[in-house]
């Protein structure tokens, strides 16, 4: 239970004895199994962040004063310099494993400073050798080297660190390495995953599973497509639909016990993104480029091609699954799993279309409906479970349409005035419904 | 202390983390003292884009030769440019393939792409040292210096060079001159 839970329920306990709701020795075991809320968290954590802060703030001015008279330095000297930061922070680390290795704020600060201090090394040595170049090397190197902080110091924002620097890693090497080197992107990801797997079991509800679960979430939103890039044309529909619905059927699998929006950050992201890529799949150009670009323009061969085909096409099959599974035990209410679902699989269907070159725009006209069906279903659950959040979703999806194709010129005026009175027609519905329930709520 | 065994693991992550920018140091003075000194002439450069921060931001001259390579090169492909000295004393790149050379000098280069029409046997190439750290301070003065004496096309005062030494497939710049001299002692004389 997380200590904002178990705080309102000490607080509630006095008077659900008093009403003899609860029994007082029921209180008092309930007291004895959940134990003490650990209080003053919070001022240790800014005292700790606040001591960061200046620590950093002396050695950036302690370098700057150093930095004044680099160049009287001779090189052995600038080298010694270079390792300083990088030698504290491993004494740092060793102090804390001994003596307050149970200290969580203790153990984060020294991991992110440690963290950086790798960075700070590398570049430094880089710079006194005039080594150049290879930004991508750098960011590989740096965070290979860090990895194992994670580990040790059982660091969330160390985590956060690594998924920041695999994703701009894979963003380098996409720039500038032969296509498909950045498949490596989902095997750096998989080094840090014994920890997140470790976090989640342990830790599911608190600060740094939820930190760690957004940056990776929107981290694997940007290196996802830098991972497929090249390997296959389209990979991304299919990578890109597969991937988002598995995080929200992961979230609402996993966390459906969040005690509040920011402990779940993967039905967020995955129910965001999704939606951000069925509207660009209700546009004609994605599709257009499938059909028209030559296959040797924007595909690999070999190994990267195997992989890429694999990744694009085994994501939204497992997202599909993983929906079938789902939908089976679920009510009317969890409506959402089983259109999350059908997403990938809109994918799949229009991919194979499109690519069989019947060039009727069908991959288009199935995710206009998709995105109808899913503003809709998401609306109507929304309505249904009294929650207002997931219907304004919905509404929101169904807005992001009607603009959409609204300016979308391509259309024929028969398609476009259909879609319009189907769109309007299910605003009135979803407006006078809501009207009835406040009023039926009113009275 | 409950579990000695972290410190142990402590120890390797430290010896590993340490010994890597170790290991780019040891290469590169080993390159330094050991590796054969090469001039390379410089270009001029974009003047809005030359410096950045604390470098300077080199051109050079020798940016196509020769494609000897197997493979077409795509523009992400990496090769090894073959080097030569000229009778001046300067750097010349023989040509550039996709096998590592087997005897003679060479560099790893980048970004190489085929040349088009009369120059479609050529590949165009990026040379791996393209920046010359400097203290922050000197490096405006250095950079406008290097800016103005730069080489150009149709002139005769190639008075601008880097010296870079080679070792193995590793390349190190050793330094930058102006007009003879050092760019920081060039760039100390000049008028503010």
């Amino acid at each position: 239970m997380s200590k904002q839970h178990l705080r309102w329920l000490y607080q509630e306990l006095p008077t659900l004895v008093s009403s003899g709701i609860v029994p007082a020795d029921t209180a008092e075991r309930l007291r004895r199994h959940f134990g003490e809320v650990e209080e003053g968290g919070g001022k240790r954590w800014a005292f700790l962040i606040l001591g960061i802060l200046g620590a950093a703030l002396i050695g950036a001015g302690v370098i700057l004063l150093v930095a004044h008279n680099w160049d009287d330095l001779n090189r052995p000297t600038r080298v010694a310099l270079a390792f300083a930061p990088l030698l504290t922070a491993i004494a740092l680390a060793g102090w804390v494993l001994a003596r307050k290795r149970e200290s969580g704020p203790w153990c984060e600060g020294v991991a992110v400073y440690w963290a950086l201090t790798i960075g700070a090394a590398i570049s430094l040595v880089a710079q006194i050798y005039q080594i150049h170049g290879d930004t991508a090397r750098f960011f590989l190197t740096w965070i290979l080297l860090g990895l194992p902080i994670v580990y040790l110091m059982r660091s969330s924002v160390a985590a956060c660190l690594y998924f920041i620097g695999a994703t701009a890693w894979a963003g380098c090497a996409d720039y500038s390495y032969e296509r498909g080197t950045t498949l490596w992107y989902w095997g750096l990801l998989a080094l840090a995953m014994p920890y997140m797997f470790h976090l989640w079991r342990t830790r599911r509800y608190e600060w740094g599973a939820a930190l760690s679960g957004w940056v990776l979430a929107l981290c694997l939103c940007v290196g996802a497509g830098f991972a497929v890039e090249g390997t296959m044309k389209g990979a991304w529909i299919g990578t890109y639909t597969g991937l988002l619905a598995l995080m929200y059927l992961a979230g609402v699998h996993w966390f459906k016990e969040a005690p509040t929006g920011w402990h779940r950050p993967w039905q967020s992201v995955g129910a965001i993104g999704l939606g951000i890529v069925a509207l660009i799949l209700t546009f004609q150009w994605p599709w257009r480029e499938i059909q028209y670009q030559a296959w040797h323009e924007i595909s690999a061969s070999g190994w990267v091609l195997v992989v890429g085909s694999l990744i694009a096409a085994l994501l939204p099959i497992a997202a599909v699954c993983v929906a079938g599974l789902e939908a089976r035990a679920a009510s009317w209410n969890d409506l959402d799993r089983f259109m999350v679902g059908l997403g990938p699989l809109c994918g799949v269907i229009g991919y194979a279309c499109e690519t069989g070159g019947r060039g009727m725009a069908i991959g288009q006209a199935i995710f206009n409906v998709y995105l109808l069906a899913l503003g809709l279903g998401a609306l109507v659950a929304g309505i249904r479970s009294n929650r207002l959040g997931r219907a304004n979703a919905g509404l929101l999806a169904l807005s992001a349409l009607v603009i959409a194709r609204f300016f979308d010129s391509d259309l024929s005026f028969l398609f476009r005035g259909i879609a319009f009175i189907v769109l309007g027609a299910g605003f009135l519905a979803a407006n006078i419904v809501m009207l009835r329930r406040k009023g039926a709520v009113a009275r | 202390m409950k579990n000695p065994g972290i410190l142990v693991i402590l120890a390797a992550v430290a010896i590993l983390q340490v010994a890597v920018p170790v290991a780019m140091i040891a290469r590169r003075e080993a390159t330094l003292r050991l590796g054969r000194a090469y001039k390379f002439r410089t270009a001029p450069v974009d003047p809005y884009d030359a410096f950045r921060g604390r470098y300077v931001w080199l051109g050079f001259e020798q940016t196509q030769a020769r494609w000897t390579g197997k493979a077409e090169p795509t523009g992400r492909s990496r090769g090894y440019a073959v080097l030569d000295e000229g009778r001046d004393g300067f750097a010349t790149v023989r040509e550039v393939t996709s096998q590592q050379p087997q005897s003679g000098d060479y560099v790893k280069v980048d970004q190489v792409y085929r040349g088009w029409g009369t120059n479609s046997a050529m590949a165009n190439f990026r040379l791996p040292f393209d920046r010359f750290y400097m203290e922050e301070t000197k490096a405006p003065a250095a950079e406008r210096a290097y800016r103005e004496n730069s080489n150009r096309r149709g002139q005769t005062n190639y008075n601008t060079y880097a010296v870079v030494r080679i070792k193995g497939d590793d390349a190190v710049i050793e330094n930058l001159y102006v007009d003879g001299k050092l760019i920081s002692e060039f760039a100390r004389q000049q008028p503010k």
